[in-house]
C-alpha cells in the first residue's frame, strides 16, 4: 500500500524527519511542505539523504507555493524533486492510499 | 473523492491552517468533497482568529476564511471541545461566546463536537489527511 509521507519542519531541532525516512517502504512518495523545503535544497546534507531515498524507488516532491514564499527558486532545488502546486498535492492524496504526516 | 481534513496547530506561530485551507480550495476546485474538518490540538484556536484584512487577502499566501468556505461550500468545520476546553476556550453556544469570540469569526461558524466526529469521517472518507503544527 503506497504511502505519501508529509513533513513540514526543516530536518534541524526535528526528529520527524529521521522517523519518516526510516519507515518508508519501497514505492512511498513523500511530500516536503511549509520549512520541509528547505531540505530539499542542492547542497545541504538532508538533500543527500533524500536523493538516497528516491534512488529507493521513491518520489519526492516539493510544495512550489512553499518554495515561492520563502523565496527560494525552484533552481536550488537539488536533483531528483518534482515540485507541485496545490492541485498538485491534492492529486497526489488521491494517488497514494494513505497519507502519513511526521510534523 | 471524499475527504476528511484534521488541523492541529495554532494559527498564529503554524501554518497548518493556512496549508490546509489552500488544500480544501484546490480540492474543491477539482469536485473532491470534504465532508468534514477537525479543528485538534491547537488548531482549536483558528476558532479566535478575526476575518483578514484587505491587505492580507492581497498577499500571496491568504490567511484562511473558514466563514467563506461554511457559506460558499457548506463545509462542516469541527472544534474537539476537549481540547478547546483543556486549552481554556470556552463553550462554543452563542450565548457563552465572549466579545472576543464576537469580533472574530462569525457565530455558527464552527460547531462543538468531538473524536467521534473524525472517526466517524475517517470511516466514511476516502482520504483523510492532518495537516501537523
Amino acid at each position: 500500500m503506497p504511502v505519501l509521507h508529509l513533513l513540514n519542519h526543516t530536518p534541524r531541532g526535528s526528529e520527524s524527519f529521521a522517523r519518516c525516512l526510516e519507515s518508508m517502504a519501497e514505492g512511498d512518495g513523500l511530500l516536503l511542505i511549509e520549512d520541509a523545503v528547505y531540505a530539499a535544497l542542492s547542497g545541504t546534507p538532508s538533500a543527500g539523504e533524500l536523493r538516497a531515498v528516491a534512488a529507493a524507488r521513491n518520489r519526492c516532491f516539493v510544495l512550489k507555493s512553499d518554495l515561492e514564499s520563502r523565496a527560494l527558486s525552484v533552481r536550488r532545488l537539488a536533483e531528483g524533486f518534482e515540485c507541485v502546486d496545490f492541485a498538485g498535492f491534492v492529486d497526489l492524496v488521491a494517488k497514494y492510499d494513505a497519507s502519513i504526516s511526521w510534523g | 473523492m471524499k475527504l476528511a481534513i484534521q488541523i492541529n496547530g495554532h494559527p498564529a506561530s503554524s501554518m497548518a491552517a493556512t496549508t490546509a485551507y489552500q488544500f480544501i480550495k484546490a480540492a474543491l476546485r477539482k469536485d473532491h468533497q470534504v465532508i468534514l474538518v477537525f479543528f485538534y490540538y491547537d488548531g482549536v484556536f483558528s476558532r479566535l482568529v478575526p476575518a483578514h484584512t484587505e491587505a492580507e487577502t492581497a498577499a500571496a499566501v491568504a490567511p484562511p476564511d473558514w466563514a467563506a468556505l461554511v457559506s460558499e461550500h457548506g463545509l462542516d468545520l469541527v472544534i474537539c471541545s476537549a481540547a478547546a476546553e483543556r486549552r481554556g476556550l470556552a463553550a462554543l453556544s452563542p450565548a457563552a461566546a465572549s466579545d472576543l469570540m464576537r469580533t472574530a469569526t462569525p457565530v455558527g461558524t464552527f460547531r462543538a463536537g468531538g473524536l467521534g466526529q473524525w472517526v466517524d469521517a475517517c470511516l466514511r472518507c476516502d482520504r483523510f489527511i492532518v495537516f501537523a503544527s
